[in-house]
């Protein structure tokens, strides 16, 4: 800035010198020259004042406040990735959890359906060795029932050849065998 | 020398041929032209190779840099909003123009270009057409809903209109005057005073009051035109970011 006004001056000397009323540049008579001059005390009071310091500092201040926001969002993005890793990892220590059940659970069904079909195969041999035993008591039961009807025809059928053969004569024979054989045991 | 005080508050606006001649052409390279090119050697430095480091943590000078760019930035979006974002980098180029143009304006013995309704006038032109072009080819017919009142009564529609329209056309006029106004006005104050410095050769008794008075003086309108330099670039871009703001949102 100061060294664009003193090109700024030399530039425009030249010019002034020219200008019709024709006064040194260097009096107080030209006003563009007691205008420098106050702006040069005006610089000087802003110098005096520190204000390029306070420009700078507020300008570093900036980049420290740029570079520790940066640093925060660092830290923070670090610590979301740890975050996500520990998800990461819970969410495998899950899905192997859950595979581990899965698993169990279907060891478990197949050593249930085993065991149905265990209990199955002894229920069918159970109901079959139950079924031949009925069938063999049935025919047990219709043999004893075939004999004593073939005992109660056969008794029927002698009873009635008896009674046509016998008359008087041999009922009487067979009444005295019948007591002599009393009393020879008697005797 | 001259005996009694001659005022001239308005010479160092004089437009002059850096390179010899008395005219003034379209071409002719003019005190105006070298410190326009200052001013946007300025803009250059600061942004362009100011900023040329890149770096995550800035150093001194693209802070600065870093500064004029959020500046704007946020005043594009804090008054016209998001969607005007597309047309920050045209509200950046005139807060920088005007900013060099005003500061630089300051350095003693310079040339005050935004003093100069041929400069400011030029810009507030390319504001109003550029907006009122945005409006129309973004909103179509919908645009002349500006000039149309809905939140006051129907009967006073009408009138409003009438005002919203002079008013609209008014802008570029008040936009750039207000801004060539303040230049000029300053310097030209600065100017008055510096005359009076030279009553202590005149008449030392006088002078002798008067001299420092008129330095103390100039020194404090250093203060004051350092701030209206600042403060008139920041009015000149938020009011571009207002009129822009109607033309992407005509409807009140």
């Amino acid at each position: 800035m100061k060294r664009l006004a003193i090109l700024a001056m030399l530039a425009a000397t030249p010019a002034m010198a020219a200008e019709e009323h024709a006064v040194p540049f260097f009096s107080l008579h030209n006003p563009p020259f007691v205008v420098v001059i106050a702006f040069l005390i005006f610089l000087g009071i802003v110098v005096k004042a520190k204000v390029p310091g306070m420009v700078g500092k507020a300008l570093d201040t900036r980049a420290d406040q740029i570079r520790k926001d940066l640093e925060e969002a660092r830290l923070i993005r670090e610590e979301a990735q740890m975050i996500l890793a520990s998800y990461e990892r819970k969410q495998k220590e899950v899905q192997a959890q859950a595979d581990r059940i899965v698993a169990q659970a279907k060891s478990e069904a197949q050593t249930a359906a085993d065991q149905a079909k265990a209990d199955l195969k002894a229920s069918i041999a159970r109901r079959l060795a139950a079924a031949e035993e009925q069938i063999a008591s049935a025919e047990q039961a219709a043999m004893r029932e075939v004999r004593d009807r073939a005992i109660t025809v056969a008794v029927a059928a002698a009873g009635d050849l008896l009674t046509k053969q016998m008359n008087a004569k041999s009922a009487n024979a067979l009444i005295d065998d019948a007591i002599g054989q009393v009393g020879a045991r008697l005797n | 020398m001259a005996s009694s005080l001659t005022f001239h508050p308005m010479e160092q606006f004089t437009v002059s041929p850096l390179f010899g001649g008395h005219e003034v052409h379209w071409y002719t390279i003019t005190n105006q032209t070298l410190w326009m090119a200052i001013g946007i050697c300025c803009i250059l430095l600061l942004l362009v190779i100011g900023a040329r480091a890149r770096a995550l943590v800035p150093g001194r000078s693209q802070s600065a840099a870093e500064v004029f760019y959020s500046f704007v930035h946020n005043m594009v979006r804090d008054v016209t909003g998001e969607d005007a974002l597309p047309y920050f980098p045209y509200v950046l180029t005139i807060f920088c123009f005007v900013f060099f143009a005003n500061t630089l304006s300051l350095i003693p013995t310079s040339f005050a270009v935004t003093s100069h309704v041929a400069v400011t006038g030029l810009l507030a032109i390319i504001v109003f057409l550029s907006v009122t072009i945005l409006g129309f080819v973004k909103n179509g017919a919908h645009f002349l809903e500006l000039f149309w009142v809905k939140s006051a009564p129907w009967y006073v529609r009408p009138a409003l209109a009438v005002i919203e329209l002079i008013s609209y056309f008014v802008r570029p006029v008040s936009h750039s005057i207000r801004l060539a106004g303040n230049m000029m006005a300053g310097h030209a104050v600065m100017e008055v005073f510096a005359t009076f410095a030279a009553l202590i050769v005149i008449s030392p008794l006088v002078g002798v009051f008067v001299t420092p008075l008129s330095l103390a003086a100039i020194t404090a309108m250093y203060a004051l035109e350092v701030l209206v330099a600042v403060v008139q670039a920041y009015i000149f871009t938020i009011l571009t970011c207002v009129y822009l703001k109607d033309a992407l949102h005509p409807s009140h």
